[in-house]
């Protein structure tokens, strides 16, 4: 994506690329490894719980994707029904968000 | 994209009533990629189709295809028209109009597109998500996205989580297991290959998937078994990481320093793991000079 974007911006506390809205994360405040937490079963289930996908960030799930471009011409010469063929880089589709 | 146009109701309502969506990797369709010739041909008609209409085709891009597959319009990543929902809406709707579509069902019932892949009944599955954190206090907790996702302003790198999947076969996950007899107490280094397989996907989400390639120039995980109960060990798990990443696909002296912790229930008869969850303490993603972002990760086993 860089070399079609142009230079992107990878900066202390900002992670983006041209023409999108930047956000601004925190910089590391101190060394120490959250004191005093218990990291016990209990605490690790419930962070993977919490950094689960949320539904709002799964709406792409609830489009009714063809498998392959084969199957997707077919159902849309059958249907009357123009096609939208969304084309990426990266591992997958889950892993690149783009 | 994703975050922007493709997590938007309308633009969704819009593809599950008027059109027959599709997505494609385009290391698929290059000349060592897994797609059929046919599917390869046919990718690279369309693109050369649209060139000669004079429209902006690119790698990452939307099109417009009539329901004989021939370019009508395209939305590169590059340019607005793919991640303002408002404007690619305005393209799809035109073409709507001009090719007289009525609005109808989907098509094909909506699926979850992070799936497991498939495998040997006797594989340990593991699903990861990585997604960067924002300090909370004395915690690390997950970015508040709600407003921008399905927005313009969902161009940004923290706006959605990562999933992956991973897949040890029997022969590798066994070599997690101890050596010998198993009480509470015992302790061992885990083996370093197997994780290592693991280990090299936890990278917040950056341009750079290619996994392999990364470097780790630490890895540490040891397990100690905390209970045995009924023929089923419960140990606990910590290690750390410390793994160059290059954000994009150059060298840019980006690195992941982590700390683990998890834990893994596995049977002391037949081998077999029941359920293993690993996790990311403190993690942080950058150079040595901009002390990185916070980041996380989490690993569990399925089912």
């Amino acid at each position: 994506m860089n070399s079609r974007l142009g230079a992107a911006v990878v900066t202390l506390g900002l992670i983006t690329w041209p023409g999108a809205a930047a956000i601004t994360l925190a910089p590391p405040a101190v060394a120490a490894d959250q004191p005093g937490t218990a990291r016990d079963r209990s605490w690790i289930e419930q962070r993977v719980d919490a950094w689960q996908p949320s539904k709002e960030e799964r709406a792409f799930d609830t489009i009714g994707w063809a498998r392959d471009l084969r199957e997707a011409e077919r159902l849309a010469k059958e249907q009357h029904r123009p096609i939208f063929l969304f084309t990426y880089d990266g591992a997958s589709l889950a892993h690149y968000r783009c | 994209m994703r975050a922007s146009s493709l997590s938007n109701t309308r633009i969704i309502d819009l593809l599950n009533s008027y059109f027959v969506p599709v997505h494609l990797r385009n290391q698929d369709y290059n000349e060592h990629g897994d797609a059929s010739a046919q599917e390869k041909a046919e990718r690279n008609r369309i693109y050369r189709e649209s060139l000669e209409a004079g429209l902006p085709a690119g790698t990452v891009c939307a099109y417009l295809l009539t329901p004989d597959a021939h370019p009508v319009d395209v939305a590169p990543l590059n340019r607005p028209e793919a991640t303002n929902p408002e404007r690619l809406a305005e393209k799809m709707e035109r073409v709507i109009h001009d090719l007289e579509v009525t609005r109808g069902e989907p098509l094909l019932a909506p699926a979850p597109q992070s799936a497991p892949p498939p495998c040997a009944p006797d594989s340990l599955v593991l699903h990861l998500t990585a997604r960067y954190l924002e300090r909370h206090g004395d915690d690390f907790v997950r970015l508040d996205t709600k407003s921008v996702l399905g927005t313009q302003k969902a161009g940004n790198w923290g706006n959605l989580p990562s999933e992956d999947w991973i897949v040890w076969t029997k022969e590798e996950w066994v070599r997690l297991l101890p050596p010998g007899a198993v009480r509470s107490g015992t302790s061992w280094e885990l083996d370093k290959e197997v994780p290592a397989t693991l280990l090299r996907r936890f990278f917040p989400p950056t341009e750079n998937t290619d996994f392999d390639n990364n470097r780790i120039d630490d890895q540490s995980l040891t397990a100690r078994v905390e209970s045995v109960e009924d023929g089923v060990a419960h140990a606990r798990l910590e290690g750390t990481l410390t793994m160059k990443h290059p954000f994009y696909h150059k060298d840019d002296g980006n690195f992941v320093r982590a700390k683990l912790v998890g834990f893994m229930d596995f049977e002391t008869g037949t081998p077999r793991i029941r359920s293993l969850r690993l996790v990311t303490g403190r993690a942080t993603y950058g150079t040595d000079a901009n002390a990185g972002q916070f980041f996380g990760v989490a690993v569990r086993s399925v089912p």
